[in-house]
């Protein structure tokens, strides 16, 4: 390096221009290298994030129809087993056959919107890769 | 053609009586225990190393962790009451990833050694779904009203409702929670059931058009690629539904320590 | 093989001792099952929940801090490089303004002692012209004199050969 500093006065020549692009690449490459390891990183956090999703998709799915039927079929025992116990064949059935049918819809509702939610959540505020939680 | 239905039918391999109830060992008790020693089994020998470097099965093990872990956290982690930042400040529900992970991989293995051929299904028993089921509405009850005393009742009362139809409304919200089990336990029986039930169908149409031999013989590839598609189908199903299962676990314990939509 | 089949059904329907309904709903069969799903679940939750578990969570844990933990120490690294580079141009930058500090120095000192040497030798040559132009002087004065007398003497000699006359240098001198 001295018999290089003579010739440039006015240059930011500290170090001779060889040896100094050879370690700001090396600084470069570094910093890629950990910017990279970040980024998968964060790519891992959201592609879980994605399957998670998707599962739930296809759970929320297969779970509406059972909702439906079981509380049905709840209201329905309920009002078969008071019609029983207080001998109003057939009223309290039917009554609660509807009631049932009625817990039935509040359990679907329930469960598109805690799915909306779920989504919402999730990709609301950035659409795509979703950030990692910062304790992630 | 052979019977779809022989499959589910109970062997008592060894008679017990356990305080007069009737606490016989059969096949369907075998695979349960089957299923509970190859999980443990496996979640113990497979960590045995240790290692930072994971071997393969390690790896098997801490992804089906890392799963259920990430399936618990976002069902529980934020309390849906939309103010809940604190990913990593409660972590109280974390006390329930045990429970959680054991009812998933234990219905998924169940699930699973279903779809070798000849096996046993425990899962398509209404008695053992049921059984799963009513644990979990048990353990929703109890922490609900440990956690919440009778608040937990709240859960039963939603706010904003004018007080005229309030009773209608909760003999609804009640009938909706008392349909939780049923749902979750009938779901899982049901889908194993009539996935089996299909299946069997469909390999008893083979052997049925492979016997009548010449033409039918190779009309039986039909329902060979039938089988086979469904035979992909049930694997998923076999998964979804212990997923399912166990979040729907989540949601319910969830709705226990934060009742009161 | 169909009549086989049905054999063996009708066998184990006699066997189990009851109406041979459809096995996952008969009651006769949910006591057992419980049982044995109450057993298998409570072994199975009880080895997962004490051992498997939080083993596998150690482990990841571990990982995910030594993981962590080399990433921070290579951002460490980085930053300390950079300091280092930084501190290296510094001190660069410092020797080059200290060098050109003491090359100027340097420079005015010379200077300045060339200068006097410079004065001292013009003082002594000036001393030694005005000592060369005094003896010139005074050699041109001698000179002149010589040259009077000379001009006398000769101007004595001159008019004793023209006229006869012996007059004397001085005498001669007196007229010139």
């Amino acid at each position: 390096m001295p018999k290089s500093t003579d010739g440039q006065d006015t240059g930011g020549g500290q170090l001779s221009p060889q040896e100094r692009a050879q370690f700001e690449r090396r600084v470069s490459e570094l910093n890629a290298k950990l910017e990279k390891r970040r980024a998968e990183r964060g790519a891992e956090a959201a592609d879980d994030a994605g399957a998670a999703m998707r599962g739930r998709g296809m759970a929320y799915g297969m779970r509406m129809a059972s909702e439906l039927v079981g509380a049905v079929l709840v209201g329905a025992a309920i009002g078969y087993g008071l019609d029983w116990v207080l001998g109003t064949k057939p009223w309290l059935l039917l009554v609660f056959f509807v009631l049932g049918f009625a817990a039935g819809v509040l359990n679907v509702m329930r469960g598109y919107e805690r799915l909306q939610a779920d989504i919402k959540r999730e990709t609301g505020g950035n659409i795509g890769h979703s950030v990692p939680d910062d304790d992630d | 053609m052979p019977d779809p239905i022989h499959q589910f039918e109970i062997k008592r391999l060894i008679p017990l009586d356990l305080f007069g109830l009737d606490a016989t060992f059969t096949n369907s008790a075998l695979f349960m225990l089957l299923a509970a020693v190859l999980v443990s089994g496996f979640l113990i020998l497979s960590m045995q190393g240790r290692s930072l470097v994971p071997t393969r099965l390690q790896s098997l093990a801490e992804m089906l962790y890392e799963f259920v872990a990430n399936m618990v956290r976002d069902t529980m982690g934020h309390g849906h009451d939309d103010h809940g930042h604190g990913h990593g400040h409660d972590q109280g529900y974390m006390k329930f990833f045990p429970l959680v992970f054991t009812i998933f991989i234990f219905i998924l293995t169940l699930n699973m050694l279903g779809m070798i051929p000849g096996f046993f299904t425990s899962t398509s028993h209404l008695a053992v779904t049921a059984g799963l089921a009513l644990l979990v509405f048990v353990t929703v009850l109890i922490v609900g009203f440990a956690k919440n005393g009778f608040g937990f009742l709240k859960l039963f009362v939603p706010s904003g409702v004018p007080i005229y139809v309030l009773p209608l409304v909760v003999a609804i919200e009640i009938i909706s929670f008392l349909s939780r089990p049923i749902s979750h336990s009938v779901r899982l029986f049901a889908n194993m059931l009539a996935g089996h039930i299909t299946l069997k169908v469909f390999a008893g149409f083979i052997i049925m058009l492979l016997g009548a031999g010449g033409a039918y013989g190779i009309l039986s590839i039909l329902p060979l690629t039938m089988a086979t598609a469904l035979t992909a189908l049930e694997f998923l199903v076999a998964f979804l539904q212990a997923y399912v299962f166990a979040m729907l676990t989540c949601m319910y314990l969830n709705d226990a320590l934060h009742p009161g939509h | 093989m169909a009549e086989t089949h049905h054999n063996t059904e009708t066998g184990v329907a006699h066997e189990a001792g009851h109406k041979a309904g459809f096995p996952p709903l008969d009651p006769a069969n949910f006591a057992p099952q419980i049982i044995w799903l109450a057993i298998t679940f409570a072994l199975l939750y009880g080895l997962l929940s004490k051992i498997a578990l939080p083993r596998i969570g150690e482990v990841i844990e571990e990982r995910r801090d030594r993981i962590q933990r080399d990433i921070d120490a290579a951002e460490a690294l980085k930053a300390e490089t950079e300091k280092a580079l930084r501190g290296y141009e510094q001190s660069l930058a410092d020797a080059r303004s200290k060098a050109g500090g003491i090359a100027r120095e340097t420079r005015d000192k010379l200077a300045t002692e060339t200068d006097k040497k410079r004065h001292a030798s013009e003082a002594e040559v000036a001393a030694k012209i005005a000592d060369a132009e005094g003896r010139i002087a005074a050699m041109k004065a001698n000179a002149l004199q010589n040259v009077g007398d000379i001009a006398a003497e000769t101007a004595s000699a001159i008019v004793g050969k023209l006229i006869g006359v012996d007059v004397s240098a001085a005498e001669a001198k007196k007229h010139l």
